[in-house]
Order: C-alpha cells, then structure tokens, then sequence
C-alpha cells in the first residue's frame, strides 16, 4: 500500500514537472495545485485541496531566486500530503513536517550534485559536433528521464519508509563527507565561470574585473552581512530545528541583498561604459587634430 | 525602421522561442546552471544562420553553451538579442566579433536576473499565492484553476512581453547601431560592462568560508570570520576562480577541475578546516 502511494507520487511529481517545464501550466511549485491533483487521483480531492492551502501559507516566503531554494517547495509538500492522505496522519502534524521535510530534501539533493557534474564533459562534446537536432533529442531525453530522478528517489524512499528512516539514513553518512561535497558543489561555479571567463578576457581590461568584484564584496557591503555567512547560519539554524519562519527571513534576508547589490554593481558599470563611450571618442579627435596642426612658431616681435 | 508588421516568419520565430526558452531549468546543472537549456533554445537558429561554414557553427555552439543562469522570464531578452546579433555576424563575420555577443550576454545576466526574480517570482508569484491561498484553505475547487490561469497569464504574458519588444525594437536599433561606426566603441564598452558584471558575479555565486578555529596562547580565533572577512571580504572566491583559470589555461580539462575540487573540499573537510 506504501509502494503503491510512493509511486503514484512520483508520477504526480514527475508529470506535473513536466507540464511546468513544456506548457508553463505551473503545477509544481504551488502545493495548491500538486496536493488537489493527488488528492484527485487517491479519490480525496477537497482534503488534498484543503491540505494545499495550508502548506501554501507555510511556503509562501520560500522563493526560488537564481534556482537555489532553502527548502524544496514540491517535495516538502508532496510528502506530507501523502502521509495524510494515504497514511492517516493527522493534517496538522502532516503541516507541521512540511518544512523539515523541504530542508531535508535540499540537503540530500547535494548528494545529487556530483553525478549529474559527471555528465558535463559529455554536454561539452556534443555541443562541440554542431548538430542542432542530436543536441535537442539528447536535451529532451534528460530533462524527461533524468533531470526528476533525484525528487523521485526521494520522494520514493520518503513515502515507503518513512522521513524517519531517510533522516536516519542521512545522519548516518559520514558528516565530514558532506561537509566536503557541500562546499564543493558551492565552489562548482567557479569551473564555469572560468570557463567563461577564458573566452572574453583581455588582458588590457584586466583591472576591471577586479573591479566589479571589489564593488560587489567590499564597497556594497552592509556592514557585517556576508551572503557567506548568511547561507551557513540558515544551513545550521535547518539542522537545529528553529522553526521555517526565522529560516525564511535569515535567507531571504541575504538574497535580498545579493539582488540589490548585482543591481547596484550595473548601474555602475552602465556609468563607467558611458564614460568611456564619450571620452573615448574626444580623444580620438584630439589625437586626430594633434596629428594634423601645424608647428607651433616661436620668437617674432611684440607688436 | 521601426518594425510594425511581423511577418509571418518572425511570428513562428518569436513562438519558437518562447517555448524552447521554457526549458531553460530543465537541464540544471551546478557548473553551467542554464547554459544547456540557453543552447538548446537558439541551436537550430545558429545551425540556420551557419549552415555553409562548419568552423564557425562549432565555434558558435562552444560560445552559448558556458555558464548562464538568469531568471528565465526577463531573460527573454537575451535570447532575442542572441538571435539578432547571431544573424548579423552571420551575414558579415567583421561588423560584429563573436567577443561582443558573449560579453553581451554576461553582461546582462546579472541586472535581469535580479530585477527579474524580484518582480516575477518575489512580488507577482506571492501575490497570486495570496490570493487563492483563502479560496483553497475554504476547499473551494476553483482556486488551482485560478491560480493556473492568473500564472499563466502574468508570467506567460510577461515573458512574452519582454520577448516581442526586444524582436521589435531590438532588430532596428541593432542594424541602426551597426550603419554607424560607433560600433567599436561600443563594442569595447561592452566588454568593459562585462568583465565588471563577471568581477561581481564571481563573488556574488562562488561561496567558499573556512571553518578554522586557530587557537594561539589561550585566544581562539576563527579564521574567516576575524582574518579573511575582516580585511577583504570575499577573497577565497577570488582564489578559487583564478586558481581555475590557471589550470584552464595550462589545458587541463575541465572535468579533472571539477574532480580536483572535490577531492580537496572533502581533504581539507576531513582535516578539519572546513
């Protein structure tokens, strides 16, 4: 019975995805939608709408800004829709979970992050053939089959055998481990942004990069935030159980300030693209008419 | 040369574009974050457009697939600007340098994706959230409707906005841009934009902090906080990214890169100062 409703929540996750992705039908990221549509499907569809509401209050800070969310919105209120649907759980302890449940799928999500990185260097290749249809077919093969594995397993084991089996199963793993994978999967960016880097760098511009990262982490900085030490006061305030509400303030309390700052950062780098557009071209005239004067006469008399 | 009537291949190109671009978050992945997805949504265009010449498609298909991440419903307007600017280097190689359209598209990820997310997914998305959130709680089966509909109009209509003031507007100011022989210079401002937006994204995405606690006569002292963040703030970013582009420029590939760095972070968690 527990298999049977762990997979009918893998398919409603697994679809509704989908939908989200192709028809912009946003399924997924509202537990409105995705606990009516598995209520509909156990045969209990007002609990399921009901139950929906409610977790939508509780997720309604959580945002998803540059695709990285403190907790996962889908699978925390997919779960605990399950258990009260399917397991009798009584909705208010279903509610109360729903949380945990996010931070606990986001943390395992980062076991995740290595082998889907493996793949990069075959992504490379295929896009370095120049064929536009061999790379869509490859682009849809991974979004349908495995772009939703990683919430699938989850979703699966959560279901089956409990969060208190899959919690069990986390602490379990060497904590120095994930430690490690954790901050390397949030180094990772580096690789590609170098990456980037390499292709426009110019070795006579060089100091304004340095630039726009001194403006970005010394001079925007409000005194004493550090996004840093936001992301890892959050990250340990989820494993002591401080309740979602300060969670969601302390991260999106950083992720304000990372977008205010980008924002700042380009109106000054628009103001120094414009200087250097106007100045440029007066001293292309100037060099222009030095070029072209004629010498200076010295000597002759007063009057 | 403003362009009031849209023919009907720009209507299919415009559509072709909104949904492909749908799938931008469809291939995550924590090096290129969208990069696969913004490939994916203009490689038939460039396979169109470079048809003759293999070099260049290649060179073309290497330069859209590095890191992007932007939020995907502004980010319309760089994938029509790709479109544009890809088409008229295509027509002649010298008036636009393929330098200029990437540090067009990395200038302009920063600024969109923060507007962005915060108009479209922080203030629209609660807003509509809000708003059935009473229906739903009440079990009245209107509000997911409503609540698809109200998305799919706003996000959908938003994105689409964005797209078809970019193809309008962007293709005449582009070709306008292109007559004048203000184009050097813009182009080197361009690339000044985005080597600053690129200084700024790297401290802003790459997150590396020491867990170091030093203990020195009977006064501890925690590494990063008291040494790192109080001198210059954001440093071990700055590392890190050169430390990469050093071995990219030795011709390491990338993936021992990625390999290297995670057999480091858990070494050096396992000593303990991580």
């Amino acid at each position: 019975m527990e298999i049977r409703g762990a997979i009918l929540c893998v398919i409603v996750f697994w679809v509704a995805n989908i939908f989200q992705k192709v028809f912009l039908l946003n399924m997924s990221y509202s537990p409105i939608c995705l606990c009516t549509l598995f209520g509909i499907l156990v045969g209990k569809p007002t609990e399921g709408l009901i139950m929906g509401g409610y977790l939508q209050a509780i997720f309604l800070g959580v945002m998803a800004i540059g695709g990285v969310t403190p907790a996962n919105k889908q699978i925390g209120s997919i779960v605990p829709c399950a258990f009260v649907l399917l397991g009798g759980l009584d909705m208010t302890a279903g509610l109360a979970i729903a949380y945990t449940v996010g931070v606990l799928s986001y943390s395992i999500g980062r076991i995740f992050t290595p082998i889907f990185v493996a793949a990069e260097p075959y992504w490379q290749k295929l896009a370095a053939e120049g064929n536009s249809r061999k790379y869509s077919i490859a682009h849809w093969v991974w979004f349908l089959l495995i772009s939703n594995l990683s919430g699938a397993i989850i979703i699966f084991f959560s279901v089956a055998f409990g969060t208190d089996a899959v919690s069990a199963v986390v602490n379990g793993l060497p904590t120095k481990l994930m430690t490690g994978l954790t901050a390397a999967s949030n180094c990772m960016t580096a690789v590609g942004i170098a990456i980037a880097l390499k292709m426009c760098w110019q070795k006579r511009y060089a100091a304004f990069f340095f630039l726009g990262w001194v403006l970005y982490s010394v001079v925007f900085n409000p005194a004493g935030v550090i996004t840093n030490v936001t992301t890892k006061i959050s990250n340990n305030l989820a494993e002591l159980g401080v309740d979602g509400a300060t969670i969601t303030a302390a991260t999106s309390l950083s992720q304000v300030l990372t977008g205010v700052r980008q924002i700042y950062v380009a109106i000054v780098a628009a103001c120094i693209g414009f200087i250097w557009f106007f100045v440029s071209a007066e001293l292309d005239k100037k060099v222009k008419k030095n070029a072209m004067s004629e010498p200076v006469e010295n000597g002759g008399n007063f009057f | 040369m403003a362009k009031n009537n849209l023919t009907k291949e720009d209507k299919k190109v415009m559509w072709d574009l909104f949904f492909r671009s749908n799938l931008i978050m469809a291939s995550n992945n924590s090096v290129v974050m969208g990069g696969h997805g913004v490939l994916y949504t203009v490689a038939p265009y460039l396979e169109e457009f470079y048809k003759d010449d293999d070099e260049e498609r290649k060179a073309a298909f290497k330069r859209h697939s590095t890191y992007y991440n932007t939020n995907p419903y502004t980010g319309a307007i760089v994938w029509v600007l790709i479109y544009i600017l890809e088409k008229k280097r295509s027509m002649d190689r010298n008036a636009v340098s393929a330098e200029a359209i990437q540090n067009m598209k990395i200038a302009l990820m920063g600024p969109l994706a923060a507007i962005g997310d915060t108009i479209f997914q922080g203030t629209l998305g609660n807003i509509i959230a809000a708003l059935v959130m009473g229906l739903a709680q009440e079990g009245n089966f209107i509000a997911p409707i409503l609540y698809l509909a109200i998305f799919l109009l706003l996000f959908g209509g938003g994105k689409w906005l964005c797209l078809s003031l970019t193809y309008t507007k962007g293709e005449s100011f582009v070709t306008d841009l292109l007559e004048t022989d203000m184009f050097d210079r813009l182009e080197d401002v361009i690339s000044i934009v985005g080597l600053i937006m690129m200084g700024s994204l790297t401290a802003s995405t790459v997150n590396f902090s020491f867990n170091w606690v030093i203990t020195v006569s009977g006064v501890s002292m925690n590494v990063q906080t008291a040494l790192l963040d109080a001198l210059l703030p954001g440093v071990m970013p700055l590392i890190i990214l050169f430390t990469c582009f050093h071995c990219l420029n030795k011709n390491i590939a990338p993936v021992y890169i990625i390999y290297g760095i995670m057999i480091v972070c858990v070494l050096l968690a396992y000593i303990g100062l991580l």
